[in-house]
């Protein structure tokens, strides 16, 4: 082939952009995993590695806009550079919701937490790590009909997420000295069903990547329904952060 | 369970999309068009079967490997082959309704309509007022000379720099200034079609940039074909891209046709994509 090195260049840039995707993947798990056995150790890890996460986010995303700079990327190689650019930055706030996950972990103080909601949780963060190892497998292997599939799973973490703030509120509401208890499980559904949401974006690269075309697949399922429960006592964790009092990563 | 799968095609995407289906649905969009067009050079046939649009006040690029026949394409529009003495065409350039193969067309008027800028700068050992206002003499312009010298340099964005030198010979000037003297000359029989056989490649970048820039002005009263060897060339400055490709025979033959945006970012055939990523060969 007549460019090898920048070829070569851009099959590493994406097999590092698979990688640490794959890493991410199992440290939501783990981080949700970590704040239902209430270790300590194995949230701090994730809290401390998040770092590494960042800074290969930025060195990746620094390699595309060179490659996009001096080589004139065209046809599926400038799909593939836009392709990574947004799935790295998608993939790096999954980390920041691992990450904050295991903030949260950090702060909890052996509050009782109902079973029922903890296992909702470590069932939404298997879904999410499905979903999100499946989608790098996708883009890998150039696969649309999978990434849509992957985009319609995020209906079953929604449903999960719906039900987790219902029986949370309930479980708030029913005692005040819970309320911190419910803050933080509030906090960790929301984490998870936002790497499922950022999931489904992977997702719509890998679709721009296979056929060329700008797709939006997100549905404004959660949102309509956290809107069907204005006026309730309790708030759903608004905006873009990952914990509470979480400093941007 | 409900997934709305929207499709936000790029807005730009899919008006060049249209753009594509307008110049394929509407002759009248068409300034120029090739159907089933082959040319031969005694018994080698260097293009085979080529049916393509020129639509009208848009810059359509010619990119392919050298030796795909794109110039040869390029010279079918004004019968520039004609002047190869072993050169014959079968199928038809259709311009103004009429078939410019048809007896009875007049070349040398075919190519006042149809202009022609090639690839190195070829003004004459004249003056720079004498190079612009030759073609339209000898077609019998008779009205203000002075007036369409200063028309034509102004419009081939030449005029600043040389309107205190007109007297001085045209090869007194920079590569990149010769080239946009040939422009004006060529715009100053008026033509309907610039047909440019790779402009630039005697450019510098600079004096490349300038005259990418001056097609931009010039397509709002000019249709314009190019030929060139520049694939960022053809992404950068037309609204069309023919890809052309070589066969067994070495003939050439059209791989693909469409709007550049679309041929750039997601093209249909797997050849075109091997050519323009580099993956070819």
């Amino acid at each position: 082939m007549l460019r090898d090195r920048y070829h070569h260049e851009m099959q590493s840039l994406e097999d590092r952009t698979l990688d640490l995707g794959r890493t991410v993947a199992g440290a939501v798990y783990e981080a949700a995993d970590a704040f239902v056995h209430l270790d300590r150790e194995r949230a701090e890890a994730i809290v401390r590695r998040d770092k590494a996460v960042n800074r290969e986010r930025l060195a990746i995303q620094s390699s595309v806009l060179t490659l996009i700079a001096t080589q004139q990327p065209v046809a599926s190689d400038v799909r593939l550079l836009a392709a990574i650019l947004e799935s790295v930055a998608e993939i790096e706030r999954i980390g920041d919701y691992a990450k904050g996950i295991a903030s949260i972990t950090q702060k909890v103080e052996g509050e009782p937490f109902p079973p029922a909601v903890l296992g909702m949780l470590l069932e939404m963060a298997e879904l999410a790590r499905s979903m999100l190892r499946r989608c790098l497998d996708a883009f890998q292997e150039r696969d649309a009909a999978t990434a849509v599939q992957i985009i319609t799973e995020d209906d079953a973490v929604d449903v999960l997420f719906k039900e987790a703030f219902r029986t949370v509120l309930g479980y708030g509401a029913g005692d005040p000295q819970t309320l911190e208890a419910a803050n933080y499980l509030l906090w960790v559904a929301h984490n998870l069903e936002r790497t499922a949401d950022r999931v489904t974006n992977i997702g719509e690269s890998v679709l721009y990547l296979v056929s060329g075309e700008l797709v939006s697949g997100r549905k404004m399922a959660v949102d309509e329904f956290l809107s069907s429960l204005q006026g309730s006592a309790a708030q759903e964790p608004e905006g873009d952060d990952v914990a509470p009092g979480a400093e941007e990563a | 369970m409900t997934v709305n799968i929207e499709r936000t095609v790029d807005a730009a995407r899919a008006a060049a999309a249209m753009d594509t289906a307008a110049a394929m649905s509407d002759p009248a969009g068409n300034v120029l068009e090739a159907r089933g067009l082959s040319v031969y050079y005694g018994d080698f046939q260097a293009i085979e079967d080529v049916s393509l649009p020129v639509v009208r006040n848009r810059i359509t690029a010619f990119i392919g490997p050298s030796g795909c026949g794109k110039s040869t394409m390029l010279r079918a529009f004004n019968r520039m082959n004609d002047l190869v003495a072993t050169a014959r065409t079968e199928g038809e350039v259709v311009f103004g309704g009429r078939n410019v193969y048809d007896r009875g067309v007049d070349a040398v008027e075919l190519r006042r309509h149809v202009g022609m800028v090639f690839q190195k700068p070829n003004p004459f050992p004249k003056s720079i007022y004498q190079n612009v206002a030759w073609g339209a003499r000898i077609n019998g312009f008779k009205g203000d000379m002075d007036g369409l010298v200063e028309w034509a340099l102004r419009e081939a964005a030449l005029w600043d720099e040389v309107h205190d030198k007109l007297g001085q010979s045209g090869l007194s000037l920079s590569g990149g200034q010769q080239q946009r003297l040939c422009i004006a000359r060529a715009i100053a029989v008026r033509p309907e079609v610039i047909l440019m056989d790779e402009p630039c490649s005697a450019l510098d970048p600079l004096a490349t940039l300038r005259i990418e820039e001056l097609m931009q002005d010039l397509k709002r009263q000019y249709t314009i074909v190019i030929v060139t060897h520049n694939m960022q060339q053809a992404a950068r400055a037309s609204d069309f891209t023919a890809f052309f490709n070589m066969g067994e025979r070495r003939q050439g033959y059209l791989v693909e046709y469409g709007a550049t945006a679309e041929l750039f970012t997601n093209p249909r055939d797997s050849r075109t994509e091997d050519y323009i990523t580099g993956r070819f060969g």
